[in-house]
């Protein structure tokens, strides 16, 4: 894919899904399934240098 | 492409333009350049053969542009386009609330309705919105290409940085814009705003979701390697979604109102110490002075209301009108764009500390009289907050007016005038000897050569209209 010059932020792309409302819902959740499924712990989380965010819960 | 030779000498980079590559300004001759690569020729073909570009140009809202056969020599582009020059370049740290929200209303419409046509614009800085008097138009005609499958709003951020939370901070908190966008050329980020507001202001529209959650996010995964570009897109990212996202802030930014209160000058036109006759022969004296020939451009400081630069733009084909307060400014501008007025442009400013040139180089945005010199220049009831509001001496500010090699018509209010005399009791006795008729006329006639003079008959205000020695 090719980048633009602007910096879209990570942030702000994440909150354009959830500004999508319901329409968004599945996106949301095929992003975040990973991070729902180990906070459900149904999964366990991802070693930490394949994490893709350390922050997640 | 077999280009002819090129008419075009030396073409100087615009220093503003630097930072999309694909897309670069020069100027020429007077002519407004953009030198395409590629893949900026690509976007220039999507949005040359789209129905929005042909209808947004013929409804003045978009630059008119076209591609020209000229090379620009020293550089190898793969197209050159010329577009049409904007009468005075104006900053958003320079417009009045209302401007500015006019100005991201236009950049909503532009995306939605490129969005249609499976276009999109890459950035949404309210610096690619300039005006033809009090109508907006978009200049960066470099910003639009074809959307990809998948692709999210890459200019949302920005959008939120220089338009809604300016317009937010102003609106909600009464707070203007103005100083922090001119303090800070990427604008107001979302954990900035979210420091200022306060826990009632979160139930107010639109704050929740673009500045709190906002915040939240972006401090979240500040330091995020995630391709969440590739996720949207494999987890089916749509356009529908953008739109639905600006037609929101569409609504969100319509309903916006900024409600300046009484200002000092806002009520000003209503309680002029003039008397009706006084006014009229300084109307008159300031169209024997504009009628004399038509001016390119003309500057009104200290416009106020507008009645002076509404004479002007009868004879010129451009005013900028100045004022430090920015709620005369706001209103005169309203008036101007309900009327559909293209010959005035109302600028929020201050005479004693106009724009300085800012950004990198301290040339990417020009101070205010880089960008095009007055022929004529009025400063009616101007020079007593000058010289004794703004501390700066007389002298000096002839000598700046001087140094712009411009015709003026000045109003010199003296010692006994109301106002003038408010001003010096706030000061301590004896302050501003030097402020007084006769050291001002030996200034001025130092400095220009003087044409006409006319005392009012209320007795403490004198006009003169002179030219530059």
């Amino acid at each position: 894919m090719r980048f633009a010059y602007l910096d879209p932020g990570t942030g702000s792309l994440i909150l354009q899904v959830i500004l999508g409302g319901l329409a968004a819902a599945a996106i949301f959740l095929k992003m975040f399934w990973h991070r729902l499924l180990v906070a459900l712990r149904i999964r366990k989380p991802l070693p930490p240098e394949r994490s893709p965010d350390t922050t997640a819960s | 492409m077999q280009a002819p030779d090129s008419d075009i000498t030396t073409p100087s980079p615009d220093p503003g333009s630097f930072r999309d590559w694909d897309s670069r300004v020069f100027s020429a001759d007077g002519r407004v350049l953009r030198a395409l690569t590629d893949d900026g020729l690509a976007g220039w073909r999507a949005l040359a053969g789209s129905r929005l570009f042909a209808e947004a140009v013929a409804e003045g809202k978009l630059v008119a542009t076209q591609e020209i056969d000229e090379p620009l020599p020293g550089l190898d582009a793969a197209a050159v386009l010329e577009h049409e020059r904007v009468p005075f370049v104006s900053y958003p740290y320079e417009w009045p609330f209302s401007m500015l929200r006019d100005a991201a209303l236009l950049q909503l419409e532009l995306l939605r309705r490129a969005l249609d046509e499976d276009l999109t614009l890459k950035d949404a800085s309210s610096y690619n919105v300039q005006w033809n008097g009090a109508q907006p138009v978009f200049i960066d005609v470099g910003s639009f290409e074809p959307l990809r499958e998948g692709e999210p709003w890459h200019g949302y951020r920005q959008f939120c940085l220089l338009f809604l939370n300016p317009l937010l901070l102003q609106a909600y908190k009464g707070v203007p814009f103005q100083p922090w966008l001119r303090g800070s050329l990427d604008g107001i980020g979302p954990q900035e705003l979210r420091r200022v507001l306060s826990a009632r202001d979160l139930l107010r529209a639109g704050v929740l979701a673009h500045v709190v959650l906002h915040a939240r996010l972006e401090r979240r995964h500040a330091e995020s390697d995630r391709d969440v570009q590739g996720d949207l897109r494999r987890a089916g990212f749509r356009k529908e979604l953008i739109v639905a996202n600006v037609r929101r802030l569409e609504k969100l930014v319509r309903r916006l109102r900024w409600e300046p209160g009484r200002t000092e000058w806002s009520e000003y036109g209503a309680t002029t110490s003039y008397t009706e006759g006084d006014a009229a022969r300084k109307e008159a004296f300031v169209r024997e002075a504009a009628a004399r020939r038509l001016r390119g451009l003309v500057w009104d400081l200290g416009c106020n209301e507008g009645r002076h630069a509404r004479i002007a733009a009868e004879h010129a084909r451009t005013v900028v009108a100045l004022d430090a307060d920015a709620a005369v400014v706001d209103r005169l501008y309203r008036h101007l764009a309900d009327e559909g007025s293209t010959g005035i442009l109302p600028l929020v400013g201050d005479v004693t500390d106009p724009s300085p040139g800012l950004g990198w180089r301290g040339r990417e945005r020009l101070p205010l009289e880089a960008r095009g010199r007055p022929d004529l220049t009025l400063c009616l009831a101007v020079l007593h907050h000058v010289a004794i509001g703004g501390n700066v001496p007389v002298p000096e500010f002839l000598d700046w007016l001087a140094g712009l090699r411009t015709e003026v018509v000045l109003e010199f209010p003296t010692r006994d005038d109301p106002r003038v005399a408010a001003l010096l009791a706030r000061k301590r006795p004896g302050a501003h000897p030097d402020y007084d008729r006769e050291p001002f006329e030996r200034a001025l006639a130092e400095r220009f050569e003087l044409e006409r003079t006319e005392e009012l008959a209320g007795g403490t205000r004198v006009l003169y209209a002179a030219r530059p020695r």
